[in-house]
């Protein structure tokens, strides 16, 4: 094998690992807000496990990455592929360890036999939206394709928004029922997890639009 | 900054061969510019043209301008133009018949500077500038062909440096030295272009990433891309640089 | 493969060994002269076959002069030459006027030898000879009464035989000089003369010695046109428009007559001497190229 093909066969290696990783921070994602919503250990737990493995799966790319960078000196495309890959591992494993943190929510207050004073329509909602920027973005990243990446961006604006709505509503909650401050704080830290997530997500599409056009246009 | 070398609308060729097809490329001062491309694609004879070396190939012709502060070098002494713009080879070339100390000198002897004390004196000067001194200081006698590969490199260069020129060329300068030595060169190149218009061939691509402010990319004898050097590594405009560059062919 | 050593180890012993021989007959050959005058042969400048009486400074004289005035024109002539054919003009022509000049070299020499009878000579009486003694007649050696058949004639025949080779073998030398080597010194802002004199001839140096070592070798050993043109006086003349002899030619011309036992044997000291000679030259030659091999 010439070290032209070596490079690439590498390379789409450590992009079918980050594929790999969207999986694991969508099945985070998914099962943390399921454990929260149903208050559900067994499915807090998920999240534990795959961050576990989101971590190794994040090291072994950014060690390929980094002997790629030693051996073959890449330019252009190939540079810009590889730096993206190891950022875009690092967002991700953000992202399932956000969920993970949302899992951890979940798990204190089984610990402490809570119930949901309201329905988690706003949080599920956040989900739905971020799970969605993550695929999409991840497709950008796979595909090369910009423009689905600046759609990307349009919708963490809608992410905000849903995070700012049910800001509101629960404060309004507290300041109504001090009773309700504990599990308040819980729903405004999850929305806050998911609206961190979205914001990885961006920084993935991002690095599509960089791997694809060479430049970097930030999320207004 | 301003530009040092303003090449307009140069064609070159050997015989009947084309090598060079309109090449126009302004070259900035007190910077390096690399010329990267594949072999055969005319970076040799780009740089020779230069210093109007080209035309001392039997059967060489050279159609367009070379200006070198705004003055047209094909309208000048070749003589003279050389002295303003010296050339490093891709292989050493120290002359044999000559001592360490005469090759680093030998420019300054054809302008007829004879006196001894001075040329020992911009000797050492040059040899220093090069950073030869050290090792060479006690066989400043001995043949100048009886260093190493690195070192006569480095006394070409010192030679070069001698006759004062604004503009280096530099032919592959390091093809033929090992890692060490070329690093080496690599440090001495970065150092000099305080002082000196540089203009290095180079087939290693990581060596132009390297040391060089800007690149132009020469396919099949015509200039495909020039730009910075990182853009034209990070991102390179044109599909074919794109493809050189990443070892996707040449 | 072993037979083919064995063989072949044959063929250079016997060339050896014919070498060899060769000096052992001229050495017996020449006992009886050597008994008789000792040193005195190599230093006395009287040759008198009639008397017995023989010394063979004569010839020692005008071989190494002739070869010596020989060189002194054709090494100029020859480098002017080589330098003019491969640097000033195009490879065509040069090819054409090398191919001439070579020619040279390959006229037998009695042809040249005749030339040198029917052109050289009179040319030399009247037009040389004269303008020397009224232009140069201060120095010794342009004195005294012009002859036509001369040292003067037997160096200027010399000369032409040796022009070709070594004009040949300075050619060689400039084109093996590395085109590199040449354009660096271009580069540095050097003519096309500095190039010549700085690289070129440096560089080509060895080369050319090997020229003109041969072209001396090629001078001393001459016979056939030089016998016809020095005049044959086994004297030492005072000017080099006098005639003389040289070791060849006077062994060319006597040994075919030698009166006795004696006269020959003295004839075949002067050929080892001239054996010698030529042994000497080689030896210097061989020990100046290995000087200048090891300098560059
Ligand atoms: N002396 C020469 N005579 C004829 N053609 C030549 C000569 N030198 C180079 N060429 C041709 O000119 C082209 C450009 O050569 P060159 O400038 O040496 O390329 P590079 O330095 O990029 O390898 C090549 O196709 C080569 O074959
Ligand atoms: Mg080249």
């Amino acid at each position: 094998m010439g070290t032209r093909e070596k490079f690439d066969k590498d390379i789409n290696e450590v992009y079918r690992m980050l594929g790999e990783m969207r999986d694991l921070a969508i099945d985070s994602i998914n099962s943390s807000m399921e454990a929260l919503d149903k208050l559900d250990e067994d499915a807090a737990k998920v999240a534990l496990r795959n961050d576990v493995k989101s971590y190794d799966l994040m090291r072994n790319i950014e060690n390929r990455c980094t002997a790629l960078l030693m051996l073959q000196a890449p330019v252009a495309k190939d540079l810009r592929k590889i730096v993206t890959a190891m950022k875009s591992s690092g967002d991700l494993n953000r992202i399932i360890r956000y969920a993970k943190n949302i899992s951890t929510l979940a798990i204190e207050m089984v610990k402490e036999k809570d119930e949901h004073f309201k329905k988690l329509i706003g949080l599920k909602g956040m989900k739905d939206k971020s799970i969605d920027m993550i695929e999409k973005a991840m497709k950008a990243l796979l595909e090369e394709n910009k423009n689905l990446a600046m759609e990307v961006y349009k919708e963490e604006e809608d992410v905000d928004a849903l995070y700012e709505q049910i800001f509101r509503e629960l404060i309004t909650y507290m300041v109504e029922d001090n009773r309700k401050i504990t599990r308040g704080v819980r729903y405004l830290l999850a929305g806050r997890y998911l609206e961190r997530v979205a914001d990885h997500a961006c920084n993935i599409a991002e690095g599509a639009i960089y791997i694809t056009t060479g430049e970097r246009i930030a999320p207004d | 900054m301003s530009t040092k070398i303003r090449i307009k609308s140069l064609n070159g060729w050997f015989g009947e061969k084309q090598v060079l097809k309109d090449i126009n490329l302004d070259i900035e001062e007190n910077s390096i510019t690399a010329i990267i491309g594949p072999s055969g694609c005319g970076k040799t004879t780009l740089i020779r043209c230069i210093n109007r070396m080209h035309e001392v190939t039997p059967g060489a012709r050279v159609e367009g301008s070379v200006l070198l502060d705004e003055q047209d070098i094909y309208k000048e002494d070749p003589v003279k133009v050389r002295e303003r713009i010296g050339m490093v080879f891709q292989r050493p070339n120290p002359f044999p018949t000559m001592s360490v100390l005469e090759n680093a000198v030998a420019g300054l002897k054809l302008k007829g500077i004879r006196n001894r004390k001075l040329l020992a004196e911009k000797a050492e000067e040059v040899i220093k500038a090069v950073g030869l001194w050290d090792e060479v200081k006690n066989e400043l006698n001995k043949p100048g062909t009886s260093l190493s590969g690195g070192q006569q490199q480095r006394l070409c260069i010192a030679r070069a440096l001698a006759v004062e020129p604004e503009v280096l060329l530099m032919d592959e300068p390091a093809s033929a030295l090992d890692p060490v030595s070329t690093m080496r060169l690599e440090d001495l190149i970065y150092e000099l272009k305080k002082e000196y218009t540089i203009v290095i061939v180079t087939h290693n691509m990581q060596q132009a990433a390297r040391v060089s402010d800007y690149t132009a990319f020469l396919y099949m004898g015509e200039l495909i891309e020039y730009s910075n050097t990182k853009e034209l590594f990070e991102r390179p405009k044109n599909d074919l640089t794109e493809r050189y560059i990443s070892g996707r062919f040449g | 493969m072993e037979k083919f050593r064995i063989f072949t180890a044959v063929f250079a012993l016997s060339l050896t060994a014919l070498a060899m021989l060769l000096l052992t007959q001229l050495i017996i050959s020449s006992l009886p002269v050597m008994e008789t005058f000792g040193f005195r042969f190599v230093i006395e400048s009287v040759w008198d076959p009639v008397k017995e009486v023989f010394g063979a400074l004569p010839f020692i004289y005008g071989t190494l002069v002739t070869s010596f005035i020989a060189l002194l024109i054709a090494v100029p002539l020859s480098i002017g030459a080589a330098v003019f054919l491969t640097q000033y003009i195009s490879p065509k022509l040069s090819y054409v006027l090398s191919f001439l000049i070579e020619i040279i070299a390959a006229i037998p020499s009695v042809v040249i030898g005749l030339w040198g009878i029917f052109v050289l000579i009179p040319f030399i009486r009247e037009e040389v000879g004269p303008f020397l003694i009224e232009y140069l007649g201060f120095i010794p050696v342009f004195q005294g009464p012009v002859y036509g058949p001369s040292i003067l004639t037997g160096a200027l025949i010399l000369t032409i035989m040796i022009v070709p080779i070594i004009t040949s073998m300075t050619k060689d030398a400039i084109n093996t000089v590395p085109i590199l080597q040449r354009e660096g010194m271009i580069a540095l802002g050097a003519t096309r003369w500095e190039v010549i004199t700085k690289v070129t001839l440096p560089y080509a140096r060895p080369g050319i010695i090997g020229g003109v070592m041969l072209g001396l070798g090629r001078a001393i050993g001459e016979t056939m046109a030089i016998t016809m043109v020095i005049g044959n006086a086994p004297e030492i003349p005072a000017s080099l428009l006098a005639p003389g002899d040289t070791l060849a030619s006077v062994i060319a011309n006597q040994f075919s007559e030698a009166t006795s036992a004696l006269h020959e044997s003295a004839l075949i000291e002067l050929g080892l001497i001239l054996f010698i000679i030529t042994i000497v030259i080689n030896i210097c030659a061989r020990l100046i190229l290995r000087r200048e091999v090891a300098r560059g």
